[in-house]
């Protein structure tokens, strides 16, 4: 068995072969021997590498095709032009297989190549005859087999649970697990595993339970053994047909191998009319008859059929467990879906979009969630037409597939509100008008309803209109007219890379986060304890060497553990990010401003919580600068010298042990003077006050402050800027604003690694002894006298940088006895807090330290200027300064501590 | 536990720990207590109730330490060697949580039965009794036994709290 590395290899090989001979038979003249001699060659080329790679027809058909190529070159044929375009047509065939994946029966190769007539697939042999469709990603596939194992042993697991007296759920359980298999298989072209595993629900809900246990534990094997295989270690399973034997049904045997097309038809038939008898001569229908019986079967939105979508009985368990899961499958299709409408010939992308929408089809079907079902295998039917190339996707195609998203996303939002409030989720109102036009652009009929559906946009010139008219009165035929179709699928050059390592499956598990949490935290406790022996007098008394070096290694492994520890919360803000490119998107779209949107840095890892928690200040971000950053205009931006699409900028990276996450136009800039002008008026600055930048652009984080001309639906300037800020605050980090005027601006939220940890600087005042977060100090100086201004002989102020800041003593704030009282003999730590810079009195400082947050004790939750606690290395407990509430108590009673 | 109507809740029969403040001898259901500390260093947190002597470290968990002779209003007396820390376990609405009372001395563990249990006595307008579980008489001694979440309840501590606070500002204004 070759390993599936080589396979992908060869398969993409003969992919790309295949595409340069596409391009080249299109050229190729009866005349030109040159052309006719290389596509010879090609053909030979994929002869020699396919190996067991292309079924044993498919190989016929290129030799075929080879000798065709022969008597052309040789003038043995009678029309070397029909020979030629027969060419053509085997080249496409075979892309059809290898590229998009197709069944070999499902393939017409033309008759001039005179290969026998049957559609018999010869090769069935026991061996296992492996293609990945090449449209399959290789890390999804990879992906798909490593949860496999684990997936396979659980569903044993439940097997064998069967045994015991109260099933009904382990059942409902291990049935969608099969479903989904089945799903997962069918799109990484795993047919045998498709059909098993449909033959197999069938089976369980045919045949009482106590009876299929054996025969489940059987497949689960071979299923085993199966995917084992690809993994480069197994031994080859016997032929699927033999695992289907045993899979009968009412005494109704499965039909053998030989018969492989018929049934390929059949499943594809039970599995969408699953009430339906079987009848012979459908076999003979073809797909799109299928497809389209299916569609009529299909809930019309306005029958009666509609009053029972509503699952009277949701299985609570699976459904959240849905809900969950169908989050990341449309976050995938938003974020697929916005390539795609940059490159509309992206497979990959597009493979990612119609894999969302199947899984959510499967599993709302399962669930009985029909409003959801239903729209899902809509949206999937469109994409698969796009899929095959009979339908381009432009824009108003576009706008429908994310309608359908943010339906789904609605009913979704919809049906888990449901669940929490335990009553059943209303209808739908606007569900089948999106449904009828998803069938609209299905059947071609679409460009009437685009121009119908927006009668917004410019009209055309009324006669276009008529001639729509027309159309719509015409014959349903005619409309085939206006269908567009592409005529040949472009060439699409995969950029892969060429050197490949062997296949590595990466093995997942879930955790409970608060288990997590609880390892992070006792390894915090190692760490303090540690550090505690190794410091210790004691040890070093005793002056042993051996002792000594085994610390030594103690301390490794335990530094080593700590990092450990720190990493396991760490998560990718991918997930983030790519809801914000759709928010852009959509901004771009109302706001009439077309912008390029580019991330870097999504692969960045950050503490969960950072992740999950900074979404809502990102979208505050993202909406200024495109509602406000970006001119009004493409004209305006023109005039200033820049391309007429706006640009904005997501990045995030590591720098210096933080997290920096920078939000980027190339607009207008903020506005120096308009800011200034707003916050005199409202008086949060004097007239006469003289501001650096950097304390102008901070002024926009006060609540409520907006210098925008008019307030848009989406945003006025500034509206939202405090919740950024205080949303990052909570999560101990601060936003920095760079900006110039008519150039653009940055926005960077500067964030510590993790939540857990801080670094902190520790400072002495008397005989205790407080941690700052480093985040906020900015400097700490040994004041002169005359730096040190009193004011009324009580408030203190501080001469820093040429500006008068406020002085606060910690000791007065804390009523500590025995500190310092002569400031030049003491040490100002100068702390920045919402722009407001402070100056902190303080003994001495004792270095920096990084330390492990712990939260106090309730009792001590309305204690300002304290913001939590800490093991220190000696094991006591230290206490963390809460830079901002210390700066509003001073703020508060400034003058009365100073007293 | 104190019903609205400020009778106390009566002590059962069972084992109390007993702890002595100066002179008087106190008692605390056994159950309640989660272990006995020594002296350790405590850290002071500013800005709370004088009552609070602070926080400690208990094998990585910071947990409040109450001086129970300032909670009682008692003068302060240095600390000893015997000194130590009870640990108890206070149940609120959201789960339980550690608290130690700093007191002079342990005593022993003593089982008492109902019958030496008696109602605590109307002491007088200035001494509230919901704290106190029941009188004990053992021998010529007399424990009282406290109801350890009225004397600790995390609301009075917070509402104290904040009262300390706003009479020190007012104070100084």
């Amino acid at each position: 068995m070759e390993t599936v590395r080589e396979k992908l290899n060869v398969s993409k090989a003969i992919e790309e072969k295949l595409e340069q001979l596409s391009e080249a038979v299109v050229f190729a003249e009866p005349s030109d021997l040159h052309t006719l001699g290389e596509l010879h060659t090609k053909f030979q080329e994929i002869g020699t590498i396919s190996g067991e790679i292309l079924a044993t027809k498919a190989k016929e058909a290129v030799k075929a095709a080879e000798k065709l190529i022969e008597k052309i070159i040789l003038e043995e044929v009678l029309d070397a032009n029909t020979s030629l375009d027969a060419i053509g047509r085997t080249v496409s065939a075979l892309q059809e297989i290898v590229r998009d994946g197709k069944k070999i029966e499902d393939v017409d190769f033309p008759p001039e190549l005179g290969l026998n007539g049957s559609n018999k697939d010869t090769s069935v042999d026991g061996s296992q005859s492996f293609l990945l469709p090449a449209n399959v990603d290789e890390e999804i596939f990879i992906e798909f087999l490593s949860h496999q194992k684990a997936d396979l042993q659980e569903m044993e697991t439940m097997i064998l649970n069967l045994e015991n007296a109260d099933n009904g759920e382990v059942i409902r359980d291990l049935k969608r697990r099969i479903h989904t298999l089945k799903g997962e298989s069918a799109l990484m072209g795993l047919t045998d595993v498709e059909l098993l595993c449909h033959k197999t629900e069938d089976f369980i809900s045919e045949v009482p339970v106590d009876q299929v246990i054996d025969v489940l534990l059987t497949v689960n094997d071979w299923l085993t053994s199966f995917f084992l295989t690809f993994s480069d270690n197994g031994k080859v399973p016997c032929p699927v047909d033999e695992i289907l034997k045993s899979l009968v049904v009412d005494g109704v045997k499965l039909k053998p191998e030989v018969q492989k097309e018929k049934k390929e038809k059949e499943v594809k038939k039970e599995y969408k009319t699953p009430d339906k008898p079987i009848e012979e001569k459908e076999d003979l229908i073809n797909e799109e008859a299928i497809e389209k019986r299916t569609e009529s079967i299909q809930p019309q939105p306005d029958t009666d059929e509609i009053e029972e979508q509503v699952p009277i009985e949701l299985d609570m368990d699976l459904t959240v467990d849905f809900i969950s899961e169908s989050h990341e499958h449309l976050e995938t299709a938003d974020l697929h879906l916005l390539v795609l409408e940059n490159d509309s010939q992206n497979e990959e992308a597009m493979n990612a979009v119609f894999r969302a929408f199947h899984t959510i089809k499967g599993v709302a079907g399962f669930l009985a969630l029909k409003e959801i079902g239903s729209l899902a295998h809509e949206s999937e039917n469109l994409l698969d037409m796009a899929r095959k190339g009979n339908l381009i996707l432009d824009s108003y195609v576009m706008d429908i597939i994310f309608e359908s998203v943010d339906k789904i996303k609605q009913l979704i939002a919809r049906l888990s509100d449901s669940i929490k409030i335990g009553k059943l989720p209303a209808r739908d109102a606007t569900l089948p008008a999106l449904l009828d036009r998803i069938k609209a652009v299905i059947s071609g009929d679409y460009e009437s309803m685009e121009v119908s559906a927006s009668p917004a946009q410019p009209t055309e010139e009324p006669e276009s209109v008529e001639n729509i008219v027309k159309q719509k009165t015409t014959e349903p035929e005619d409309n085939e007219i206006i269908v567009k179709k592409k005529q040949t699928p472009s060439a699409v050059q995969k950029t892969g890379s060429e050197i490949h390592q062997a296949v590595k499956i990466k093995e997942t598990l879930k955790v409970d986060a608060e288990r997590l949490d609880l390892l992070v935290d006792t390894i915090g406790e190692l760490v303090i304890s540690e550090s505690m022996i190794s410091q210790s007098e004691e040890i070093k008394k005793i002056g042993s060497a051996s002792l000594i070096k085994q610390i030594n290694h103690l301390d490794k492994i335990t530094r080593n553990l700590q990092d450990m520890g720190t990493s396991l919360r760490m998560i990718p803000i991918r997930s983030t990010f790519q809801k914000m490119a759709r928010l852009v998107r959509d901004l771009s779209k109302k706001a009439k401003k077309p912008i390029e949107f580019v991330m870097t840095g999504e692969d960045t890892e950050l503490d969960k919580t950072v992740v999950d928690k900074i979404g809502d200040p990102l979208v505050h971000m993202m909406r200024n600068a495109v509602d406000h950053g970006i001119e009004d205009s493409p004209v305006d931006r023109q005039r200033a010298g820049k391309p007429e699409k706006g640009r904005v900028e997501l990045r995030a990276f590591h720098s210096g042990g933080k997290i920096f996450i920078e939000v980027e136009d190339d607009g207008k800039g903020l506005d120096r003077d308009a800011i200034l002008a707003k916050a005199r008026k409202r008086g949060i600055i004097k007239e006469e006050d003289v501001l650096s930048d950097r304390e102008v652009w901070s002024l926009i984080f006060e609540a409520g402050f907006s210098t925008a001309k008019k307030v848009t639906d989406v945003s006025g300037r500034g509206v939202g800027m405090d919740v950024v800020r205080k949303n990052i605050e909570a999560l101990r980090g601060k936003v920095e604003i760079r900006s110039e005027k008519g150039k653009g601006s940055v926005f960077t939220i500067i964030l510590p690694l993790t939540l857990a940890i801080i670094e902190g600087m520790i400072v002495r005042v008397g005989i205790e002894k407080y941690i700052i977060p480093t985040l906020s100090v900015i400097t700490s100086l040994r004041p002169k006298p005359e730096d040190i201004t009193t004011v009324v002989n009580r408030s203190e102020m501080l001469s820093f940088q040429d500006k008068l800041i406020p002085l606060f003593r910690l000791s007065r704030f804390f009523k500590i006895d025995e500190a310092e009282q002569d400031p030049t003999r003491a040490i100002i730590v100068v702390i920045e807090s919402a722009g407001q810079q402070v100056g902190l009195l303080v003994d001495d400082l004792l270095g920096q330290h990084q330390v492990v947050i712990k939260s106090l004790s309730d009792t001590f939750q309305g204690i300002e200027g304290i913001s939590g606690g800490t093991i220190m290395p000696d094991g006591r407990v230290g206490l963390i300064i809460d830079v901002d509430g210390l700066v509003r108590l001073g703020n508060k009673e400034g003058a009365v501590v100073a007293s | 536990m104190a019903d609205k109507s400020g009778i106390a809740v009566f002590a059962k029969a069972g084992k109390y720990l007993t702890f002595k403040l100066g002179t008087e001898e106190y008692g605390l259901e056994i159950l309640k207590v989660r272990e006995i500390i020594g002296l350790m260093n405590i850290t002071a947190v500013p800005r709370s109730p004088d009552y609070v002597r602070g926080v400690i470290n208990l094998r990585g968990t910071i947990i409040p330490v109450v001086d129970l002779r300032k909670k009682f209003g008692m003068e302060s007396t240095e600390d000893t060697e015997q000194s130590c820390i009870i640990v108890v376990e206070v149940t609120k609405e959201d789960g339980s949580e550690a608290i130690g009372v700093f007191v002079d001395a342990v005593s022993e563990v003593l089982d008492i039965a109902e019958s030496n249990i008696e109602r605590a006595p109307s002491l007088g307008a200035g001494v509230n009794t919901d704290f106190i579980l029941g009188m004990a008489k053992i021998k010529d001694s007399v424990k009282i036994l406290l109801n350890v979440e009225e004397v600790l309840t995390n609301n009075e501590l917070i509402e104290i709290s904040k009262v300390v606070v706003q009479s020190d500002s007012d104070i100084q204004k």
